[in-house]
């Protein structure tokens, strides 16, 4: 029996003019369901990339990747995006959260689209943003702005939910109140979290840590203890 | 400034097509409209001097009052800078063409025309078959499908006259084979002026050798003026050359004026001293006529009264001696019956006297017998003495005694024979006395019978004389009396003839004295000098280009704003997403102007092309379309370009500035602020509680994207006003493309339909009397394809508005309750039927309106002869093509003082089919005294297909329409787009399927375009009005609406512009990717 996800020989090769680049030059591994898996690496060592294509932003050149048991390596733009739609939240480094809607409204986006979205209201109580609801991104922190987006990548009860460096743009304490609440997602709610960072400090909080560099997998640890975020210092 | 930022901004520029591409075109648009429209303006001015000059139009056009003669074309001739000079004639001719009674001007051509001659001038522009070559032929102008003279090659044309003199005094032939079709410069336009003759408009022009002209003067003269040809004459150098040749031909014409004026006054003078003893002699011939009449007439009175008293006398006398005869006779009677008594008792006493001369005469033959007896005794006696005595024997005694006895007895033989003689003369004396006494009782009585009988038969010839005498008399006297007769009879004659004489010689006389009068009188020949700005078609057609700038002024501006919002929206953006980049600069340490050339050189490099391409095509595109769109109206052929360089730089100049400011203005702002606060990101624009969401019920029905589509709409102002503005100019375009066909359609409905309600109308002759009117109206009246018909008077007038004279027509029922069902008299505004008032008129809305008259003013008009009438206005009336005055039929009394009469009947037809029209036509064409039938069918027809052409205006509209549409919605797309990339490839990302975020990005567009489309069928009407007041003729009042269906489609083809520009956006959407959207920092 196959893993949640499975990356089989995966291989990333941008064209760059008359330059090809090789992103991922063949990656293998696999993540059960609700696990904790950090993707550790330099920039530029490929682990965007292979979040993008695990999200279905972006595609493999050659390899297979299984989500659920389905191919999805094969998809179709359109398939694709049903991919994202239903299976995937993502959260990223600078929030992205659209600036013309409120707390609710931008968590609402996503739900709108949904087959099964989560309560609205009770996702945003979650994150902490219950009284913040009205309010517009710009008038939030940069924490209470990516707690929003968490939101967003939640209430859509994604199978997955794949993070982008989500404390790149946070201080210390901020960056620990997300990564908790992105752990206690990943507990309370048995979804599959990926978190991708540079900080190797963050490795001790996941359940395995997938170590990356140019463009291949350089480890995969199975931590049986990982630590809560509380416990980090980095 | 080095060349690093010279190659970012071309990178830039490569970097970003799309920006700089819409950018470019809206600048392209832009200076295409400004400087297309500009350009057209010279161009066609260029164009009209182009064909002026190739066809020689005339500069100066000379007019005479008195026409000019030969001198005068040699004194012409002689003045310095002159080039040519044709003096020529025309005539106002009348013709039926197609039942129609048209009026044709004919112009002369020279009988040879070569090429090289100077002194051809006003040269035709052949379009088919040939130029006259000999008499009887002619050519005519060509028409185009608004204006078919239905002649074609080969047809012949028989001239009338419409004037009382006949046109064999000015024509050598009236009929006139079509030998080729041709424009003229001379004529630029259809309109070609008015008549004194016929319908009072010059229909066609034809043009005849000028040898078939056999008139002696020249009724205008054409001159062209050496180097005149070199130059522009809309242009004030032409006039430069044109004015002292001009001057000087005033100065000539001042010189002829008075010689002329002294050979027309001597010319007038002579004639009347011809016609003075023309009188005089009549006059003199009369009068001895007369005299010698009169002596005749007293000679016969006198010989007349002489005769009667001759006769009297005759009379008198004649029966004078009848009666003495008769008194003579009578008397005569009393003779013979006294005669006859005497000889009564002549007889008596005769036959008494018988007895006693018969015992006298036997008494004295007693005595007788007794003497004889004696004597023979005596004798025997004597005897025996005798024998006794011849005894010789015997004695002488005895002898002796016997002698003396012898002697003795012989002495008483002698006694006794005495005595016996005696009584025998006795007896005889008694019997002779006696038959005397008888014969002459006898012969009394034989007298006095033939007296008798003589009487008796100077009696009977007597009575019979009488008879006679009265007989001749009254023969004589009758005689007389017819002589009488005669004479009165003369007489009367003679009074008449005298009369008639001398009311002939009072005419004379009185023709004489107004001669005299009209001598002094005599006005000096006026000559006019008049140069091309008394040239109608030059005017009109310079007026027309001219007004175009109207349409130059207005649309650039819209333009130039869309342009200068455009490029500041975009440059804004750019200015935006370069934050970082200008913050980068800054800290680098460039200036402030050389951070902002980047933006200002992407700008002006984006106008620059954007102004080449722009000026290169509308430069070209406009004015062709503008030209060929007034060609439907003139004649001039295919345009010719002017080179306008200043204009074309002045129009990139504007444009680029604008942009260079749009530019600046984006960039300004940001360089005010502190690199390191530039090299941060941008605060994203806050989202707000707009006012939507405070009216609670309605955002609550809005679903979620309608929301956020809401909010975006009042986030960004500068772009709603973009859009709004450029997509509103899309649409209002449109509306006013539509509406210019709706206006006019409505031209011939409303015209044809609603105010001219009858299906034609027929002239009678002028002259026809009542009677004959009748004839044809009540032939009309019959007529089973006439449903109703009645009579008008439709007189020519002018009025002059503004110095410049348009024909108006009179129109004047024979029964203003009728006419109502022919012509509906309403005012546009209400549709309230106005009624005829016997006082005052009605005038049409166009005449009000050039003539900026109203209600309870005073219309002043001229009459055909010249006469100047004032009538009060009583209302305005809807009416669209030509003007016109109504009036009642005692206004029309008041003003000209002669009754209206019915010389125009208009009938309203069952049935309007042109098989039905055609028979109708041609029957109505075989009564008498028809000269001319319209069906206003067939006009509306030719009005329908000057629409028709006019519908290139509407694709050329829709065009930049969809142009203005696509570029804006384009650019507004693109910025919002590139700002919102992070935006879009979030909802990419949280898995919004490709037509979901379309909806999400053009939802907003579509607002966008609607609310621009809204206030674009506004703004349509206004640009409507614009161009419909631009392109009115004088004559002629375009509707101002626009139908609702115009409206529906502008409003759906812009809808269609957006979708067509969401489209081709789709794929730049699609493309967008994720992640890298995502990663950056903005």
């Amino acid at each position: 029996m196959s893993s949640y996800i499975e990356f089989q020989n995966v291989k990333k090769i941008y064209h760059m003019g008359e330059v090809d680049i090789e992103a991922l030059a063949g990656v293998d591994f696999s993540i059960e369901k609700g696990e904790f898996v950090v993707i550790a690496g330099s920039s530029g060592a490929g682990k965007s990339t292979i979040l993008n294509i695990l999200g279905g932003m972006d595609t493999c050149t050659s390899g297979e990747i299984i989500v659920d048991g389905t191919k999805i390596s094969d998809f179709s733009a359109k398939q694709l995006t049903t991919y994202r739609r239903y299976d995937i939240g993502f959260v990223f480094q600078f929030y992205n959260l659209v600036q013309n809607l409120t707390v609710k409204e931008n968590v609402e986006l996503a739900t709108q689209i949904c087959k099964h979205p989560l309560d609205i209201d009770e996702t945003i109580h979650a994150v902490g943003l219950s009284d913040r609801a009205k309010n517009f991104p710009s008038q939030l922190s940069g924490g209470e702005q990516q707690r929003v987006a968490i939101a967003r990548a939640l209430a859509k009860n994604p199978k997955l939910l794949l993070c982008d460096e989500p404390t790149g743009a946070l201080d210390y304490q901020t960056g620990k109140q997300i990564l908790k609440l992105l752990q206690d997602t990943c507990r309370e709610r048995s979804v599959s979290v990926i978190v991708i960072t540079h900080n190797l400090a963050l490795t001790a909080m996941g359940d395995k840590v997938i170590k990356v560099r140019n463009g291949r997998i350089e480890s995969i640890e199975i931590n049986e203890h990982p630590l809560s975020v509380e416990r980090i210092e980095y | 400034m080095g060349a690093s930022l010279l190659k970012d901004t071309i990178r830039e520029i490569k970097g970003s097509f799309g920006r700089f591409f819409s950018i470019m075109m809206i600048v392209a648009i832009g200076v295409a409209f400004y400087a297309g429209v500009k350009a057209s303006i010279p161009d066609m001015k260029h164009t009209a001097d182009q064909y002026f000059d190739d066809y020689h139009l005339m500069d100066i056009r000379l007019l005479s009052t008195y026409g000019f003669n030969a001198q005068d074309v040699e004194a012409i001739s002689q003045v310095d800078g002159i080039e040519g000079v044709y003096a020529t004639n025309t005539v106002d001719t009348l013709a039926n063409i197609d039942m129609t009674q048209m009026v044709l001007k004919v112009h002369a051509l020279p009988d040879v025309q070569k090429d090289t001659d100077v002194n051809y001038i006003n040269r035709p522009k052949l379009v088919t078959g040939r130029l006259p070559h000999k008499s009887g032929e002619c050519v005519i102008e060509q028409g185009e499908e608004m204006h078919q003279s239905g002649l074609s090659i080969g047809d012949t044309i028989r001239l009338k006259s419409g004037t009382d003199t006949s046109l064999d005094e000015t024509l050598k032939t009236t009929e006139y084979t079509v030998v080729g079709t041709v424009h003229t410069p001379y004529y630029l336009s259809y309109e070609k002026g008015s008549s004194g003759i016929g319908s009072g408009k010059i229909n066609y022009f034809i043009m005849v050798p000028q040898s078939d002209f056999i008139v002696d003067y020249f009724s205008e003269i054409h001159v062209t003026i050496q180097g005149a040809r070199e130059k522009n004459s809309y242009q004030d150098d032409y006039f430069d050359i044109i004015d002292p040749v001009k001057q000087a031909l005033e100065t000539m014409a001042k010189q002829r004026e008075d010689i002329r004026f002294e050979t027309i006054k001597q010319e007038a003078n002579d004639t009347l001293t011809d016609k003075r003893k023309e009188y005089e002699d009549g006059k003199r011939t009369f009068e001895t006529k007369i005299r010698n009449h009169e002596t005749k007439l007293k000679q016969a009175y006198t010989e007349l009264i002489q005769h009667e008293n001759e006769l009297k006398t005759k009379q008198q006398e004649t029966f004078t001696v009848i009666q003495d005869a008769k008194d003579q006779l009578s008397k005569g009677r009393e003779q013979l019956e006294n005669g006859k008594r005497e000889y009564a008792l002549g007889w008596q006493a005769f036959q008494a006297g018988k007895d006693t001369f018969l015992s006298q005469l036997s008494q004295v033959d007693e005595q007788l017998s007794t003497l004889q007896t004696h004597l023979e005794k005596m004798e025997e006696t004597l005897a025996s003495i005798k024998q006794s005595m011849e005894d010789p024997n015997m004695d002488d005694e005895t002898h002796l005694q016997l002698q003396a006895q012898y002697d003795e007895c012989m002495e008483n033989k002698q006694t006794l024979k005495q005595q016996i003689s005696i009584l025998t003369s006795q007896k005889e004396q008694m019997e002779k006395e006696w038959n005397a006494q008888e014969t002459k009782l006898k012969e009394t009585k034989q007298q006095l019978e033939s007296e008798e009988t003589k009487l008796n038969t100077h009696t009977q010839t007597l009575e019979e004389r009488e008879r006679i005498a009265h007989q001749e008399f009254a023969k004589a006297k009758s005689e007389l009396d017819k002589g009488k007769r005669e004479y009165e009879q003369g007489v009367i004659e003679f009074q008449n003839a005298k009369k008639d004489g001398q009311e002939d010689l009072d005419i004379g006389k009185e023709k004489l004295e107004q001669a005299e009068k009209d001598i002094q009188a005599l006005k000096k020949p006026e000559w006019f000098v008049l140069d091309r700005k008394s040239h109608y078609s030059y005017m009109d057609y310079g007026s027309v280009a001219d007004r175009m700038e109207g349409i130059a002024k207005v649309f650039p501006l819209f333009f130039f704003l869309v342009a200068a919002l455009v490029c500041l929206t975009t440059m804004t953006r750019m200015v935006d997403e370069q934050r970082n980049t200008i913050g980068t600069l800054k800290a680098l340490g460039y200036g402030k102007n050389a951070i902002a050339f980047k933006f200002i050189a992407y700008a002006l490099i984006a106008s620059l092309f954007g102004s080449v391409l722009g000026c290169s095509l509308g430069m070209v595109v406009f004015p062709t379309v503008i030209f060929n769109g007034w060609n439907i109206m003139y004649t001039l052929p295919p345009i010719s370009f002017v080179a306008q360089p200043m204009l074309a730089f002045g129009a990139s100049a504007i444009v680029s500035l604008i942009t260079v400011l749009a530019a600046y203005f984006a960039v300004y702002k940001e360089l005010k602020e502190t690199p390191a606060l530039l090299m941060r990101p941008k605060a994203p624009k806050a989202g707000k509680i707009i006012i939507l969401e405070r009216m609670g019920f309605l955002w609550k029905h809005l679903s979620f994207t309608q929301k956020v589509t809401a909010r975006n709409l009042f986030r960004y102002k500068k772009r709603f006003f973009m859009t709004v503005i450029g997509i509103s100019g899309c649409t209002a375009l449109l509306v006013a493309g539509f509406g210019i066909q709706d206006s006019i359609a409505l031209v011939v409905d409303k015209q044809y339909g609603d105010i001219f309600k009858y299906d034609l109308s027929l002239n009678v002759d002028q002259d026809a009397t009542t009677q004959e009117k009748n004839a044809v109206l009540n032939n009309m009246r019959q007529d089973a394809r006439i449903k109703d018909v009645m009579g008008i008077t439709m007189d020519v007038g002018t009025v002059k508005i503004a110095d410049e004279e348009q024909s108006v027509t009179i129109v004047s029922p024979s029964d203003t309750q009728r006419f109502q069902t022919f012509v509906s008299l309403h005012q546009r505004s209400n549709q309230e039927e106005m009624a005829l008032n016997i006082q005052g008129a009605l005038i049409s809305e166009k005449l009000a309106m050039n003539a900026s008259l109203s209600k309870g003013d005073m219309i002043t008009f001229e009459d055909a002869e010249g006469k100047i009438h004032q009538v009060k206005i009583n209302g305005v009336i809807e009416n669209y093509v030509g003007h016109y005055i109504y009036v009642s039929p005692e206004t029309y009394k008041q003003l000209f003082g002669i009754r209206q009469s019915d010389t125009t009947m208009i009938a309203l037809m069952n049935d309007t089919s042109e098989k039905t029209e055609r028979a109708l036509g041609n029957d109505l064409m075989k009564m008498e005294h028809v000269t001319s039938i319209s069906f206003y069918r067939s006009l509306a027809d030719s009005f329908s297909d000057m629409i028709s052409s006019l519908s290139f205006i509407v694709i050329v509209l829709v065009i930049s329409a969809g142009l203005l549409a696509f570029v804006v919605l384009y650019n507004l797309t693109n910025v919002n787009v590139s700002e919102r990339l992070r935006e879009i490839a979030t909802i990419k990302v949280l898995g919004f399927y490709d037509r979901e975020v379309a909806e999400y990005v053009y939802r907003e567009n579509m607002i966008l375009t609607m609310i621009g489309a809204l206030c674009g069928l506004v703004l349509g009407i206004g640009l409507h009005r614009l161009i419909m007041s631009l392109a009115e003729m004088e004559n002629i009042m375009f509707g101002r609406n626009i139908d609702l269906s115009s409206f529906v489609y502008s409003f759906i083809i812009t809808l269609g512009f957006a979708l067509l520009v969401n489209l081709v956006m789709y794929r730049k959407l699609k493309k967008i990717p994720m992640v890298e959207s995502l990663k950056s920092i903005e």
